[in-house]
């Protein structure tokens, strides 16, 4: 069980500030979801978190401890970083035997048994390895570490639509039977969508949305229907995107739906229905 | 503690083979002296000064022991100040392994052929544990020495490296420029007195092993400071 509290990060390159004042509290054992835009920092928080690189300012706690160069903080902590930091020219089974020299709780036995379900070969070495299968065996160490705290940086990055789907299955698996805290950072949104408790959503280094992703999506709804009697439905709401096609309107509205809404959509003859949270997504950082 | 020993440990893991090819090639080389020896007699001649190698191995093996290291303990969420520590205690002990090596290889070719390591070639003695402290400072400040400069690099930019690059040949060309002029001698007499007495050459009758070693070790010293300041805030570079 380990609580991460961000407070008041700042990272400044050169003349560039990169995040800033980001204050964020992640509770234990549950799954995370950071999604950003391109060039959002995403990454950059998430090294931050892991003292890969050093913040221009703030500071960032686990379990009261700072992460600062702080070993007994670090090993509570798994990053599966998108980069391969493993040397080239290491061999599948050696890096599995490292990670469980780090981290004493490794399960090997998991990790064999993922790497057959995956076919992954374990004599081959890093350099040999797709970017798919690159990927795939950092997973496999990130959940067979069984570290407290589970930072994922783009883990399905060439991975094909099985392994994606298996990797999803697997993350959950993995975390009802022994919870953790999970960060997923991922431009697959549609994808990750179902697993993910709670989103932050950064946009330009600032955090705009951290909710659980039910009340997010509780708060949002479609509707669609012929483009002017849409127009009269929204009068007065809190829209964030729309998309015309031809006479056909639709239109996500940022609020919660109430009986009256539902009687007026009935008497305008329109749609009513429930947002991605991809599209909701798109929604909040396109503003 | 424990991941600083594990550092250690990966990385006395990761010298194995290249220890290995060296002391192949170091072997492969002795063989062929001791057999051209055997053949044709060792004449007046002398063989000598194979540890040499050892230095310039030690040199070539601090130079690669920062970059994979570095991002080997990053993808374990190792803190910065246990590799510097692991890789103090891992690049000591394998200078002092090769020095032992170096020690004993002096014996062995000692008793089959006319042989002479370094110290015996400029301190006159062939005393064992002068042989292997000596050594053992000259290596360790070897390894340091070379772990700086690929710090260095790693810390540097583009400009930065180009610059530490030609430091060298910038340096060499300010000293012969230095020395062409009227207050050369004013610079060069105290800097090559210093070197002189740093390395125990204080008395050119009775030269001393044991300062230069210390000399080594406080060089060395400072350069694992130096590397400390380098590390310390070091981040990661995909």
């Amino acid at each position: 069980m380990s609580t991460i509290e961000i407070k008041g990060i700042c990272k400044r390159y050169g003349s560039t500030l990169a995040l800033d004042n980001v204050d964020l509290t992640l509770e234990p054992n549950r799954i995370y979801g950071l999604l950003g835009r391109n060039g959002a920092d995403k990454t950059t928080l998430l090294n931050l978190i892991t003292n890969k690189i050093f913040p221009t300012q703030g500071e960032i706690v686990i379990d009261g401890a700072n992460v600062l160069e702080n070993d007994q903080a670090l090993s509570k902590i798994f990053y599966m970083m998108e980069a391969s930091l493993y040397p080239s020219s290491l061999r599948v089974k050696e890096a599995f035997r490292w990670s469980k020299e780090f981290y004493p709780d490794f399960d090997m036995n998991y990790a064999l048994n993922l790497s057959e379900k995956f076919g992954l070969n374990m004599n081959k070495r890093v350099k040999e390895l797709s970017t798919g299968y690159g990927s795939i065996m950092k997973a496999i160490i990130a959940l067979a570490s069984n570290a407290s705290i589970v930072i994922f940086d783009e883990p399905v990055l060439g991975l094909d639509a099985n392994h994606r789907e298996m990797f999803y299955r697997e993350l959950v698996a993995s975390y009802s039977l022994r919870p953790k805290t999970i960060i997923i950072s991922t431009h697959l949104i549609e994808e990750i969508s179902e697993v993910l408790e709670e989103v932050i959503i950064i946009k330009d280094g600032r955090i705009i949305l951290k909710q659980p992703v039910e009340d997010l999506l509780s708060q949002a709804y479609t509707v669609s229907g012929e483009a002017a009697q849409v127009e009269r439905f929204i009068e007065g709401k809190r829209c964030v995107s729309g998309e015309t096609l031809g006479k056909f309107r639709a239109v996500t509205v940022m609020e919660c739906l109430q009986n009256t809404d539902r009687a007026l959509a009935r008497e305008l003859e329109l749609d009513l229905s429930g947002v991605e949270l991809q599209k909701l997504f798109i929604s909040l950082t396109n503003s | 503690m424990n991941r600083i020993l594990k550092v250690a440990k990966w990385q006395l893991r990761d010298s194995r083979k290249a220890i290995l090819i060296f002391y192949g090639i170091v072997l492969s080389v002795v063989g062929l002296i001791a057999l051209t020896n055997w053949l044709y007699g060792s004449g007046q001649g002398k063989a000598g000064g194979l540890d040499a190698n050892e230095v310039v191995f030690c040199f070539v093996f601090g130079l690669n022991s920062f970059t994979t290291a570095f991002k080997f303990t990053q993808a374990n969420n190792v803190s910065r100040r246990s590799l510097f520590i692991g890789s103090l205690l891992s690049l000591t002990s394998i200078a002092f392994l090769l020095a032992v090596i170096s020690v004993i290889f002096s014996l062995v070719l000692r008793s089959v052929m006319p042989y002479e390591n370094m110290v015996t070639q400029l301190y006159r003695t062939d005393a064992i544990l002068t042989s292997l402290v000596w050594s053992f400072a000259l290596n360790t400040f070897a390894m340091f020495l070379g772990w700086l400069i690929t710090m260095i690099y790693y810390r540097s930019n583009k400009l930065q490296k180009l610059l530490v690059s030609l430091s060298p040949a910038i340096l060499v060309f300010s000293l012969v420029l230095l020395a062409r002029t009227s207050i050369g001698g004013m610079v060069f007499n105290p800097l090559i007195r210093a070197i002189r007495n740093a390395l125990g050459f204080a008395d050119l009758l009775n030269p001393n092993p044991h300062v230069a070693a210390f000399s080594f070790f406080v060089g060395a010293a400072c350069l694992a400071a130096l590397n400390f300041s380098l590390i310390r805030r070091a981040p990661i570079r995909e």
